[in-house]
């Protein structure tokens, strides 16, 4: 008996409608693949804005005259990954009547803040700090390196340096040398080969180690006052000094590590570099009293 | 392949690098700042002389207690200043006065203004109230007024003037920081 269909006008034999379908099921019973593997990872932000993440807002409010200015102080900037990383800060400012991302009277700038201290050694090679102190603010990018007192002075005779660390720094060969501040290789700090920027081969790790250091940045550049005269008056092939120690007790050492960038494109080092900073806003006297949004930004530069 | 179906291809590659670009942060982080700006205050300060000094938003304390008898004016002068352009300010002008002698009347004319050039060049005003000093005890007497848009300000000047017959005397404090003009904000 031969049954027919009729479809779409046409009559088919059932017989091949039935082979057609099993052929139609047997493929589909083929396999795609034999199996599969799901990694779930979470990935961390690496550059974090005062420990916190992009998704958290940090936000702060004041009330200044016309002819004022605001210091909002007390941020920090630090690279998680362990590999550097290149940032870049935006600054923009809005009202009600300035939507253009600038305000005619309205002039911001961001520095690094950075706490100098005397300290003691132990016999143990523990550094604990005195108390004695000084501040300075810094330009963290754009231009050369420049530096003005906050809190403290500078003693006559005595001057702000970079300190450089090489491999292997205890190594009497390899104590710190320092560069003057007008004669650094390139502004950028801190320069190819410190060892405290924690590149390749560096240890570096100023967030706890056994020399009593516990800062906010576990990697970056030294800056330290000493007197002038424990300075070598001979340059070391690269530019730096040699530095006597002679009037150690009354140096003022680093509290943290920084970095400096001569352009707008700031390098973090890996492991824990970046710098604490400060924006500062200026208000001009003829500024017309409104509310000013001032927004900072911290972009990755790819 | 037909155009319908390149349609779909490429609406589903927009969709895909999309969800591929949202995968890079566009920022690490953001800090804002949120400053009610106020407009700027005009301290007057009494100094020995004739003149007096005005201080532009830093009362610096001092000051003393003088006396206007008559018509008498004493004038309060800002050093000079960055050259500016003002909008049209509005004016809050105010003075702490106390009656001394006399009885009617017992006005003041209060005066805020600028120069331009230098402070030896011309002063003009912005605008002026009176205010009617009506106690013994010493108290804050203010009002408001308009100004308009100025441009190339070197500095500002504010005035206090009796308005009275010569036998009203008026005692005029300028220790407290409460004699001032103050800029409110623009005029609408």
């Amino acid at each position: 008996m031969k049954k027919k269909v009729n479809m779409f006008g046409k009559e088919f034999s059932v017989f091949a409608l039935v082979m057609v379908a099993m052929v139609t099921f047997a493929s589909a019973a083929l396999l795609t693949y034999y199996g599969s593997v799901t990694g779930l990872v979470t990935a961390s932000q690496s550059v974090l804005v005062d420990g916190q993440d992009y998704n958290t807002p940090i936000s702060n409010d004041y009330n200044v005259t016309a002819g004022g200015s605001v210091s909002d102080c007390g941020h920090d900037l630090k690279n998680h990954a362990e590999i550097p990383a290149d940032v870049s800060l935006a600054t923009t400012c809005a009202s009600p009547t300035e939507t253009t991302g600038t305000c005619a009277g309205v002039t911001t700038e961001v520095y690094g803040i950075l706490e100098l201290t005397k300290k003691t050694k132990s016999a143990e090679n523990v550094w604990t700090p005195t108390g004695a102190k000084i501040k300075i603010s810094y330009t963290v990018a754009g231009g050369a390196f420049s530096y003005n007192m906050v809190e403290g002075i500078i003693p006559v005779n005595y001057e702000l340096v970079y300190a450089m660390d090489k491999q292997d720094r205890f190594d009497p060969a390899n104590y710190a040398t320092v560069f003057k501040l007008g004669e650094l290789p390139t502004s950028d700090l801190p320069v190819t080969g410190d060892w405290n920027a924690g590149g390749e081969g560096s240890t570096a790790n100023y967030c706890g180690n056994d020399e009593g250091d516990n800062y906010l940045h576990c990697t970056g550049a030294k800056l330290w006052v000493v007197k002038s005269s424990d300075i070598a008056t001979t340059k070391e092939g690269d530019g730096s000094y040699r530095l006597s120690y002679a009037n150690m007790a009354n140096y003022y050492w680093e509290t943290d590590l920084i970095v400096h960038s001569t352009d707008d494109i700031i390098t973090l080092p890996a492991n824990g570099g970046g710098f604490n900073f400060c924006v500062d806003s200026e208000f001009a006297l003829a500024l017309v009293p409104d509310t000013y949004t001032i927004t900072t930004k911290v972009n990755p530069v790819l | 392949m037909t155009m319908k179906k390149a349609i779909v291809v490429g609406m589903l590659g927009m969709v895909l690098v999309s969800f591929v670009s949202a995968g890079l942060l566009d920022y690490f982080g953001e800090i804002s700042e949120e400053v009610v700006v106020s407009g700027p205050v005009f301290y007057a300060v009494s100094s020995a002389g004739e003149v007096g000094s005005l201080m532009i938003n830093e009362f610096p304390g001092g000051g003393t207690t003088y006396t206007i008898s008559g018509f008498d004016e004493r004038r309060f002068i800002s050093e000079e200043i960055e050259e500016i352009d003002l909008y049209a300010p509005e004016m809050d002008l105010s003075v702490e006065a106390r009656l001394n002698e006399g009885s009617v009347p017992k006005l003041l004319d209060l005066e805020f203004g600028y120069y331009t050039g230098s402070v030896d060049g011309t002063y003009y005003d912005f605008c002026k109230v009176s205010v009617n000093v009506t106690s013994e005890e010493l108290v804050v007497y203010s009002d408001v007024c308009d100004g308009v848009s100025v441009d190339n300000i070197k500095g500002f000047y504010y005035s206090i003037k009796g308005r009275s017959t010569g036998d009203v005397e008026i005692k005029v404090r300028t220790t407290d920081g409460e004699t001032k003009a103050e800029i409110l904000g623009v005029v609408e």
